[in-house]
């Protein structure tokens, strides 16, 4: 009796070790540029049922190669954006998104010279879901559009992976979300390769800068102030800077240029 | 009045069309945006934008 306890416990473990799967992704940061001409980063989500974790711009992630690939002059078509990147911008913990989808509860944090960490009530979608479908790897996708926080999201998501993830905040959809892109392509995630399953119990936290004594999460609230005081003082110091730069004017920006999510 | 205001909206739209936006992003995180004439080289956009991250 005592055997067949041990062994159903073993299985009912293994089961539960065996939900989690993870998708990896090209991320384009095209922001401020468009047309997906910029730095392209890699990127996982890992997931199970109730749970997900995202990560890009991580060092242990990227190698010289790209680094240095991504060290180049982007622009549109008509040249009229231009961006010059010196690389990938990238620190240890990367810019991490964790869903937890039965607290509701989202915490992440981006790298902007230095961490910021963010916590907030999960967002909610609201995706459309369209007829059109295509085949991404081996899976069957249909197209998700929404809108969030300042940019038109084109997601296509495989319903046979039967989670409500994604990269980065993107989530919600009847299925795993495995190629997204805003309306002018000024981020994308494309779609690597996936694992199913993954033995190894995984981690939903978000990981902390190894000497950082106390972290604060701000609220999303707290982090749109950052994001326009940030804007602002940079602009003043351009100012400041364009004075032994003739010709050049700095910019004050919409929020899309400079981030991901605008609150605008 | 009308006609004053058009011509300003007029070189406005010429001017406009006509700049150039750069966005430079330092190695270590940040950006800045600025725009100039199209005939901007990168180079000189470069020094600008150099000149931003290590001074800001």
């Amino acid at each position: 009796m005592k055997n067949i306890l041990s062994l159903l416990l073993i299985i009912i473990c293994q089961m539960g070790y065996t939900q989690d799967g993870i998708v990896y992704y090209e991320f384009t940061d095209a922001i401020g540029v468009g047309g997906g001409n910029g730095e392209i980063y890699n990127a996982y989500t890992m997931f199970s049922k109730d749970k997900s974790y995202y990560v890009a711009a991580k060092d242990s992630l990227e190698n010289a190669v790209s680094i240095s690939k991504a060290k180049s002059h982007y622009q549109n078509s008509s040249g009229s954006k231009n961006k010059i990147s010196n690389g990938l911008v990238l620190s240890a913990q990367g810019n991490q998104v964790v869903c937890n989808y039965s607290t509701k509860r989202l915490d992440s944090n981006v790298f902007d010279g230095k961490q910021i960490y963010m916590s907030e009530t999960l967002p909610k979608f609201n995706w459309k879901i369209t007829k059109q479908k295509k085949k991404i790897g081996s899976f069957e996708c249909i197209l998700g559009i929404s809108n969030f926080r300042g940019r038109k999201y084109y997601a296509w998501y495989a319903p046979e992976i039967a989670v409500y993830s994604g990269p980065w905040k993107l989530n919600g959809l009847p299925g795993m979300i495995l190629e997204a892109y805003d309306e002018g392509k000024n981020v994308m995630w494309n779609f690597k390769s996936y694992k199913f399953p993954i033995t190894v119990k995984q981690d939903y936290n978000i990981r902390k800068e190894k000497n950082s004594k106390k972290v604060t999460f701000l609220t999303i609230d707290a982090f749109k102030k950052y994001c326009i005081n940030t804007i602002e003082s940079n602009y003043e110091s351009a100012i400041i800077i364009a004075k032994s730069h003739p010709g050049m004017t700095p910019v004050k920006a919409p929020m899309t240029s400079y981030y991901i999510e605008s609150f605008e | 009045m009308k006609k004053t205001f058009l011509i300003a909206a007029v070189t406005f739209l010429s001017i406009s069309s006509y700049a150039t936006t750069w966005s430079y992003n330092c190695s270590g995180g940040g950006k800045v945006i600025f725009t100039s004439s199209d005939d901007t080289t990168v180079k000189q956009a470069t020094a600008m934008g150099r000149a931003w991250c290590d001074n800001r």
